[in-house]
C-alpha cells in the first residue's frame, strides 16, 4: 500500500464492487442486525436490564423461552444486559475509533508533508508507540483512575491506538507528494493546510476507511478485556466485558452469562475484519495476492 | 556488525521514550501514593513529608525525573504494597513462568500456523484453503481474554481433565518423582498453551499463506519449475524458503498484541506470570507494581521485536551467497 492506486476508483464503483463481495454484504448485514437489535433492546425485551427480578428463585436461571440468555447473579436478565451493554461497547469503540482516525490522519498529514525532520521526529514517537503494547499502555494510564468514566475511556482508547493509521496516511501521502496535481495546487497558492486536507487527503482516505473498519474489532475486544479486568466501563452501567467479568466467577455453575455476551464480541469482530477485508479488495482489486 | 550497533541504538532510544512517557504517566496519576493509599487520621502532614522525601518524590520535576532513572539503572522499581516487596523481585519471580509459556506457545503456534499456511497455499482456492481460511478468519476474531475462559470452561470443567489454573500443584508430595513433578507441570501448561497457539496460529497461518502466494508467482519459481526442480522441492526451497523473512518480521510485529493477550490468559488460569501479576496489581492499585510491568513488558517487546527483524534479514537469501545466485537468476 505504498501508492494510492486506488485514486482511479470512485466511491460508486467501490460501493458497487462491495455489493457483488457475498462476503461484505453478509457481513454489512450482520453488524447493522446487531447495531439495530441493541438500539432496539428496549422495545424488545420486558425486561431492564438493572432490575433483580427475583432475587430468590431467578438466580443463574439457565437459559429457557422467558430468558434467551438466563440470568446472572443477581437475577438479571442477561439478555437485556448485553443488549444494553452493546450500545456501550459498541459506541465506545465507535468513538474511540473516531479519535483514532482523527489523531493519525492529522498526524500523517504533518509528517508526510512536513519538513524531513519534523517527519523523522513524529515517526520515531509512532515507532514508540507502536513498540509497547497497547493493552500495558492502557493499564498504566487506567490503573491509578478510581473509578472511570466512560469518556475517559473513550479518550485513552483512542489515543492509544492511532499509531498504525498515521503511518499508513504518512506512506501514503509521501508516495503523493511530488505528484503533478500537488505540485499545480501548491503552484494556485493552496495554503499548507488547504492542500493537505483538499487535496492530499481524498486520495488517502481509502486505506483509512479499511484501517479503521479493523479498528472497531480491535477496540470492541480492547474495551471489553479492560473492563473484565475492571478498568473499562464500570460496575452499574452493562458492557460486555463487565457482563463476561459477572459470570466469570460463577463460569463453572452459569455459563451462559460469559457464553452470551463473547458470541455477540466474535459476530461484530468477524463482521468487521470481513468487512474490511471487503472494502480493501474493492478499492484495490489489483493489488491482490491473488486470492 | 555495524547493522547490529544500529538497531540496538534505534531499540535504546525507543527503551529511553518509553521510560519517559512512563514517568510522565506516573506524575499525571492523580495524587502521589502516600496521598490516597494511606488515607488515614493518623498520618500526619509531617510523616507524609518524611515519606516523600525517604521516597524520592521532593523536589522539582528534573530532580525526581534523575532521581527515577538512577533508582531504574540500579534495578529499583519501587516498593510493591499489595506483596510487600520490592516490585522488582516480584517481577523477578513472575517473569520466568511468563517466558516459559510464552516461549512454549511461540515454538507450537509458528509450528502450526506456517503448516496450516503451506498447505492452503499449496491447495489454493481448493476446499481445503478455504477450509483452513474459514477457520483461521475466526479464530483471528476470538477475543483473548473470552478464549482463554472457553478454553478454561471446556477443559477443566466440562471435560474435567486439566487443572484450573496455576503452573503447578501446590500439594504435590515434597518426595514427588521427577516424573510426577513433570507431568504436574504440563498438564498445568496444557490450557493456557492451547488458548495461546490458537490466538496466534490464526494470524500467522493468514500471513504464511498471503507469502507463499505473493513467492509462487516469483520470476525464480518459474525459472526453477521450466528448468525441471521437482513440484516439492521447488515448493520448498524457492517459494516456503523466500517466504520465511515477511512470517518472522509478521512476528516481531504481533509481539506487542501477543504480550497483551498474554495478559488476560495468564489472568484467567492464574498462571503466576507478568500478565497475572499486572492483573492482581490493578486489582490492588498497588501503582509501582502496574508501572514496573508495564515497563518489563515494553522492554521485552523492543528486544523480541528487535531481534525478529534481524533474524528475517538473516532468513533473507538474497543475504547469503546461495541467495546471490538466485537473484542473479530471477534478475
Amino acid at each position: 500500500m505504498t501508492t494510492a492506486m486506488h485514486s482511479g476508483s470512485d466511491w460508486r464503483t467501490v460501493l458497487r464492487r462491495l455489493r457483488r463481495d457475498r462476503r461484505s454484504v453478509l457481513a454489512a448485514a450482520a453488524l447493522m442486525g446487531m447495531i439495530v437489535l441493541v438500539l432496539a433492546g428496549p422495545l424488545l425485551i420486558a425486561y431492564k436490564p438493572y432490575e433483580q427480578l427475583d432475587i430468590t428463585n431467578l438466580v443463574h436461571a439457565a437459559p429457557s423461552a422467558s430468558h434467551l440468555l438466563g440470568t446472572d447473579a443477581y437475577s438479571r436478565d442477561v439478555l437485556s444486559r448485553v443488549l444494553s451493554g452493546g450500545r456501550v461497547s459498541l459506541a465506545v469503540a465507535i468513538s474511540a475509533v473516531g479519535i483514532e482516525v482523527l489523531v493519525g490522519v492529522l498526524w500523517g498529514l504533518a509528517a508526510g508533508l512536513g519538513a524531513r525532520w519534523l517527519d523523522a521526529i513524529m515517526m520515531r514517537c509512532v515507532d514508540a508507540g507502536m513498540s509497547v503494547p497497547r493493552v500495558l499502555l492502557l493499564l498504566a494510564l487506567l490503573a491509578a483512575v478510581p473509578q472511570i468514566p466512560v469518556w475517559l475511556l473513550v479518550l485513552v482508547l483512542g489515543i492509544t491506538g492511532w499509531f498504525g493509521i498515521a503511518r499508513l496516511v504518512r506512506g501514503e501521502v509521501r508516495a503523493i507528494r511530488s505528484g503533478d496535481f500537488v505540485l499545480a495546487a501548491r503552484a494556485l497558492g493552496a495554503s499548507p493546510p488547504r492542500l493537505a486536507l483538499r487535496h492530499v487527503l481524498p486520495h488517502v482516505l481509502g486505506p483509512v476507511l479499511v484501517s479503521a473498519t479493523m479498528a472497531i474489532g480491535q477496540v470492541i475486544v480492547l474495551e471489553a478485556g479492560l473492563s473484565w479486568l475492571g478498568i473499562g466501563v464500570q460496575a452499574p452501567q452493562a458492557s460486555w466485558g463487565n457482563i463476561i467479568k459477572d459470570g466469570t466467577e460463577f463460569i463453572a455453575s452459569a455459563p451462559w452469562v460469559t457464553l452470551g455476551p463473547g458470541l455477540c464480541l466474535v459476530l461484530v469482530v468477524l463482521a468487521v475484519s470481513a468487512l474490511g477485508d471487503g472494502l480493501r479488495d474493492a478499492l484495490a482489486p489489483r493489488q491482490l495476492p491473488r486470492t | 556488525m555495524r547493522a547490529l550497533i544500529q538497531r540496538l541504538w534505534q531499540g535504546l532510544v525507543v527503551v529511553a521514550i518509553v521510560v519517559t512517557a512512563t514517568f510522565v504517566l506516573v506524575r499525571l496519576a492523580p495524587g502521589d501514593p502516600f496521598a490516597g493509599a494511606l488515607e488515614n487520621a493518623r498520618i500526619t502532614p509531617e510523616l507524609r513529608a518524611h515519606w516523600r522525601a525517604a521516597y524520592g518524590l521532593d523536589g522539582s520535576i528534573g530532580t525526581q525525573y534523575l532521581h527515577w532513572i538512577a533508582s531504574l539503572l540500579r534495578g529499583d522499581l519501587g516498593w510493591s504494597t499489595s506483596t510487600n516487596q520490592p516490585v522488582s523481585h516480584a517481577i523477578a519471580q513472575a517473569l520466568p513462568h511468563t517466558l516459559w509459556l510464552m516461549g512454549c506457545a511461540l515454538v507450537l503456534s509458528f509450528a502450526l500456523g506456517m503448516c496450516l499456511g503451506a498447505v492452503q497455499a499449496a491447495r489454493h482456492d481448493r476446499v481445503t484453503d478455504r477450509g483452513i481460511g474459514a477457520i483461521t478468519l475466526f479464530g483471528a476474531a476470538l477475543p483473548d481474554f473470552w478464549l482463554a475462559l472457553v478454553v478454561l470452561l471446556a477443559g477443566s470443567f466440562w471435560l474435567r481433565l486439566f487443572p484450573v489454573g496455576g503452573a503447578s500443584d501446590p500439594l504435590l508430595p515434597m518426595a514427588a518423582s521427577t516424573l510426577t513433578v513433570l507431568a504436574d507441570r504440563l498438564t498445568h501448561l496444557v490450557l493456557p498453551v492451547l488458548t495461546l497457539v490458537i490466538l496466534i496460529a490464526a494470524p500467522v497461518a493468514r500471513q504464511q499463506r498471503a507469502a507463499l502466494l505473493d513467492k509462487l508467482g516469483a520470476d525464480w519459481v518459474r525459472t526453477a519449475t521450466a528448468k525441471g526442480v521437482a513440484p516439492f522441492a521447488v515448493f520448498r526451497r524457492h517459494a516456503w524458503r523466500t517466504a520465511l523473512g515477511p512470517v518472522v518480521t509478521l512476528g516481531g510485529l504481533a509481539l506487542p498484541a501477543l504480550v497483551g493477550g498474554a495478559v488476560f490468559v495468564e489472568h484467567v488460569f492464574a498462571w503466576p506470570g507478568m500478565g497475572h501479576l499486572a492483573a492482581t496489581a490493578i486489582d490492588a492499585r498497588d501503582y509501582h507494581l502496574v508501572v514496573g510491568c508495564v515497563l518489563v513488558g515494553a522492554v521485552m517487546v523492543i528486544v523480541g521485536s528487535t531481534l525478529a527483524d534481524m533474524l528475517s534479514e538473516r532468513l533473507d537469501p538474497r543475504s547469503t551467497q546461495h541467495g546471490d545466485d538466485l537473484q542473479r537468476v530471477s534478475a
